[in-house]
């Protein structure tokens, strides 16, 4: 089992945001979540990929308890890759340094090949600002993927963009997920994309359900 | 690589990085000007005690020698004790000057008046004085100024390098001592090298019980004027410090604040808090260490402009030696490193998630 979770429960202050949780995902599956906005669907990926303590419950992710995890972030860097809705790039860094801001030295030789198959070498210079909203997301990816992680964590990925870059965006994770085996949880609340996913889970009010 | 990504970042939040520019080279000149004032004042004084005698005696039991009154017919007496080379003496006195409400007059034993270089004229007969460059400039009469209610002849204006005595006026001994009614304010005993310096102390003061006798260096560093001087630069220093710290805290606040939702996504990315708390660290370090150049020279023109200013007449100088120059710029690393370190850490205790999202 690559993610384990257990009677998960979160609260923001009174609110309920998760209630008692429990969720599984095999290695190499690539899963959805979908749900509509305020169903606990972002609470739940942050929890699952360790950038949020549960209030309850517990998550096991690569056979570690999250909870016993020494180091974090070094756990994260080495583990997970991140795509958010809103890139979350680093503006005052060029494309290049986002991509290698927390890569491990032996990925560093890997990272033209990333950017090239991801179509973007010719931006490396450039600066998140100078670039479109596609291309950023691009830029994302590739930042997730540079340190060769065996999960993503993907939060409403193609939320930003139109349909046209939407379906690209989405086709391309899934792509270099089949193909190098990478376990993938996609949170979306585009439904055609999430049909592209092996699973789909349904949030509804802090509770998850197989969506039919 | 992180140096230039600190150097982006600064350039990126250029508004914030001036501005803490600006309050640290204000605080760090503030320090410099205090301390290197102050020590200038010290080391001035301390000069002329210890370029005059290896000995000093004043009064017993006075907590000034502006108030110290030593009879000068003890100073045979100690010339005939064995090793003592010379013995002079000094009435240290304030008085206004014609339009100036205050000014430093030395009397001095004749022995004495090779210290005053003389730029023109001679030294002072009875009657006469002598003045420094400084002063001379402000003289309304200059061939017969009017001293203590009491008109003089100018016998010529000396210049001497320790920069307050050329705010001062120089006179025989006796015509001092009318006008402070005083024998002596001390007497300066010059001994040959190879005595014991003890040993001459001990003879002095079985002379008069009324007397304090100590070495010149040990005088200087009992001196109660130096250490009122010392604490009270010292606590000005410490109040510019922390109102430079509480700046540097405010605005790194500010900085931090608004830049959670990259800490949080760096956090996500698995680097280190410590690394990334080193970056902002870094940050205000780098700003810190060109403050402190900028601050530097800003102190030297400022010391520089000061000296120059006739109305001191010399009183107010300083300069920054290695060893202040140091001292402000360990508390200049340590004010930015706190001041980084402080707001940087309280952001990273929270999940990287909330962060994030706070940085919206």
């Amino acid at each position: 089992m690559m993610i384990e979770a257990k009677s998960l429960t979160h609260r923001y202050g009174s609110d309920e945001a998760l209630h008692a949780v429990n969720f599984s995902v095999q290695e190499g599956e690539f899963v959805a979540i979908v749900g509509e906005s305020g169903s606990g669907k972002t609470t739940l990926l942050s929890i699952l990929s360790t950038l949020l303590t549960p209030t309850q419950g517990s998550v096991e992710i690569i056979g570690n308890d999250t909870k016993r995890i020494k180091k974090i972030d070094n756990f994260r860097r080495k583990n997970i890759g991140f795509i958010f809705q809103f890139h979350y790039l680093i503006n005052y860094l060029t494309v290049y340094e986002n991509i290698t801001l927390a890569i491990d030295k032996k990925n560093r030789a890997g990272v033209q090949t990333l950017l090239e198959e991801l179509g973007i070498e010719s931006l490396r210079e450039r600066y998140p600002y100078e670039i479109s909203g596609g291309q950023r997301q691009r830029v994302a990816i590739a930042r997730a993927l540079a340190n060769h992680p065996k999960v993503i964590f993907a939060d409403e990925p193609t939320g930003n963009l139109d349909s046209k870059n939407s379906r690209n965006v989405f086709a391309l994770l899934k792509k270099i997920a089949e193909r190098d085996h990478i376990t993938v949880v996609v949170v979306t609340h585009d439904l055609q994309q999430a049909k592209n996913a092996d699973t789909i889970y349904e949030m509804n009010d802090g509770h998850i359900s197989n969506y039919n | 690589m992180l140096l230039a990504t600190v150097l982006k970042a600064m350039r990126a939040n250029r508004v914030k990085t001036a501005l803490i520019y600006l309050s640290l080279v204000v605080t760090i000149s503030a320090i410099f000007l205090i301390s290197a004032i102050s020590h200038g004042v010290i080391s001035m004084y301390s000069n002329i005690l210890q370029s005059s005698g290896d000995i000093i005696v004043t009064q017993k039991n006075i907590s000034d020698t502006f108030f110290s009154n030593v009879d000068t017919q003890l100073m045979p007496k100690i010339e005939k004790i064995a090793g003592v080379k010379r013995v002079s003496a000094l009435i240290v006195g304030a008085s206004p000057v014609e339009s100036l409400p205050i000014v430093a007059v030395y009397g001095v034993s004749k022995n004495l008046y090779s210290r005053y270089k003389l730029e023109s004229g001679h030294y002072p007969k009875k009657g006469e004085v002598l003045v420094g460059t400084s002063i001379y400039k402000a003289l309304t009469n200059k061939k017969e100024p009017h001293i203590a209610n009491k008109s003089f002849v100018l016998s010529g204006v000396f210049r001497s390098e320790i920069g307050f005595e050329n705010g001062g006026v120089v006179m025989n001994l006796e015509d001092a001592a009318a006008i402070f009614n005083k024998s002596a304010s001390m007497l300066y005993v010059n001994i040959n090298l190879a005595q014991n310096s003890q040993t001459i102390m001990k003879y002095i003061t079985q002379l008069d019980a009324d007397i304090a006798v100590k070495s010149t260096k040990d005088f200087v560093n009992h001196y109660n004027q130096f250490k009122i001087i010392n604490t009270s630069s010292s606590l000005v220093s410490l109040i510019a410090f922390v109102m430079g710290l509480i700046a540097i805290g405010s605005i790194m606040s500010i900085t931090v604040l608004q830049r959670k939702d990259e800490f949080g996504i760096m956090k996500a990315l698995g680097i280190s808090s410590a690394k990334i708390a080193s970056l902002i660290v870094l940050e205000g370090v780098v700003t810190g260490f060109f403050s402190f150049v900028s601050a530097y020279f800003v102190s030297v023109v400022a010391l520089e402009f000061i000296k120059n200013i006739d109305k001191f007449q010399g009183y107010v100088s300083g300069s920054i030696d290695v060893q202040l120059a140091v001292s402000v710029f360990i508390a200049t690393v340590v004010m930015t490193v706190l001041g980084s370190l402080i707001p940087v850490y309280t952001a990273l205790k929270v999940d990287p998630v909330t962060l994030i999202q706070r940085g919206n």
